[in-house]
């Protein structure tokens, strides 16, 4: 054993850049679905005011869609969607490796996660679509 | 025999000169076959003594030669030079400190990671050894197989961006090793276990990046065992606040 002061260490570790989430794929593909907690967030915010706005009475509330119908608005809901999208498909291709593995003893392969993940998110996003347009 | 030669670009440091962390290059004859753990062993007898690094074993069970390959943790005794083109950079393993050339500081795992998730069998009672061993049936053992594979190699929390972040991060060998025990039908000690895993620094602080199972050499997969673990800790919770009186 060496009596400690007399080892020269780095206590430091290897210096890692700051782009260093760029370098891999993968690191770029989650620090993109947690960045899109922003825009998510921006959504949610945008409802709110919309509520707040439907509650002060009809003509205040059709003054706020008639501006939000310009470009600028339609591009940033625009953002929004391909936002969430994003998130939503990452976390999707995650699932196999956050559920239980074995269902009644049987190993569960990825495939049918996958697809069960995208089939559900397809057909919830059908449904509120389909209300949507309708009302 | 074939042979082309390789550049080798080893990240060194040199504390005595003040000159800190620097770029050698090394060119090695290569054979087919040769893991880049052999071309460091051919710089150490033939180039140049002073290069430090670790290894043991060679047949990827130790776990010592965890080493950044081309910017990737790679087993250097199971890297293959076939796979790589006539120049390689090696480097000591991210998130370590880092002792000497490719050696790092492994006591952080070995030392407080590691023990805090008490990876051995907890028996509330040994049973008496004239009863014989604990019996297993082929399917239980396969519940926790996977996750006994791994060798303590850290290149899991090499990969680990939270491990980097913080660094009281119980991280991802330690946890997968944690559900190895808890998926134990011999093992009697989850629940202390869970208590360490909900804690602070443990499974919450996984942020579900996954790049530890892409890492590791021995087809461990820390992110699923964390991520089941959570959906057990959400429940042993959940089950405390409606069911006070179940607590053990």
């Amino acid at each position: 054993m060496t009596p400690e002061g007399q080892t020269r260490r780095l206590i430091s570790k290897r210096p890692k850049p700051r782009s260093w989430w760029l370098l891999n794929k993968r690191y770029t593909i989650y620090m993109l679905r947690e960045l899109t907690a922003i825009p998510l967030l921006g959504f949610v915010l945008l409802c709110l005011y919309q509520l707040i706005k439907l509650s002060a009475g009809q003509s205040s509330y059709e003054s706020l869609l008639s501006a939000m119908s310009s470009p600028a608005w339609i591009l940033i809901n625009a953002f929004i969607l391909v936002a969430s999208i994003l998130h939503s498909v990452t976390w999707i291709l995650l699932m196999p490796k956050g559920l239980p593995e074995f269902i009644v003893g049987i190993r569960v392969p990825p495939a049918p996660v996958l697809f069960g993940g995208f089939a559900t998110w397809i057909a919830v996003s059908g449904i509120i679509v389909t209300i949507c347009i309708r009302l | 025999m074939l042979e082309r030669r390789i550049k080798v670009n080893v990240e060194r440091q040199n504390f005595e000169l003040q000159e800190g962390i620097y770029t050698q290059s090394y060119e090695v004859p290569v054979m087919d076959g040769m893991m880049v753990l052999d071309a460091l062993n051919y710089i150490r007898d033939e180039i140049d003594s002073t290069l430090a690094f670790r290894w043991s074993c060679r047949m990827g069970i130790c776990g010592s030669c965890g080493m950044t390959v081309d910017e990737q943790p790679r087993l250097t005794c199971q890297d293959n030079l076939n796979e790589y083109s006539d120049e390689i950079s090696v480097a000591p393993l991210n998130n370590f400190p880092v002792i000497r050339d490719l050696v790092v500081d492994i006591d952080d795992f070995m030392q407080k990671k590691l023990p805090s998730v008490s990876p051995w069998l907890i028996r509330k009672e040994e049973a008496p050894l004239d009863e014989g061993e604990y019996l297993q049936s082929p399917a239980e053992m396969a519940k926790y197989a996977d996750n006994s594979a791994c060798i303590n190699c850290m290149l899991c929390y090499s990969a680990c961006p939270v491990y980097d972040m913080e660094p009281n991060f119980v991280g991802p060998a330690a946890m997968a090793l944690a559900q190895r025990y808890n998926l134990d039908s011999r093992d009697q000690g989850s629940g202390a276990r869970y208590s360490v895993l909900s804690g602070p620094d443990a499974l919450w602080d996984c942020t579900f990046v996954g790049e530890c199972s892409v890492a590791c050499p021995k087809g461990v997969n820390p992110a699923e065992a964390i991520q089941r673990a959570k959906v057990e800790a959400a429940q042993r919770w959940a089950k405390s606040i409606i069911m006070p009186w179940s607590q053990k």
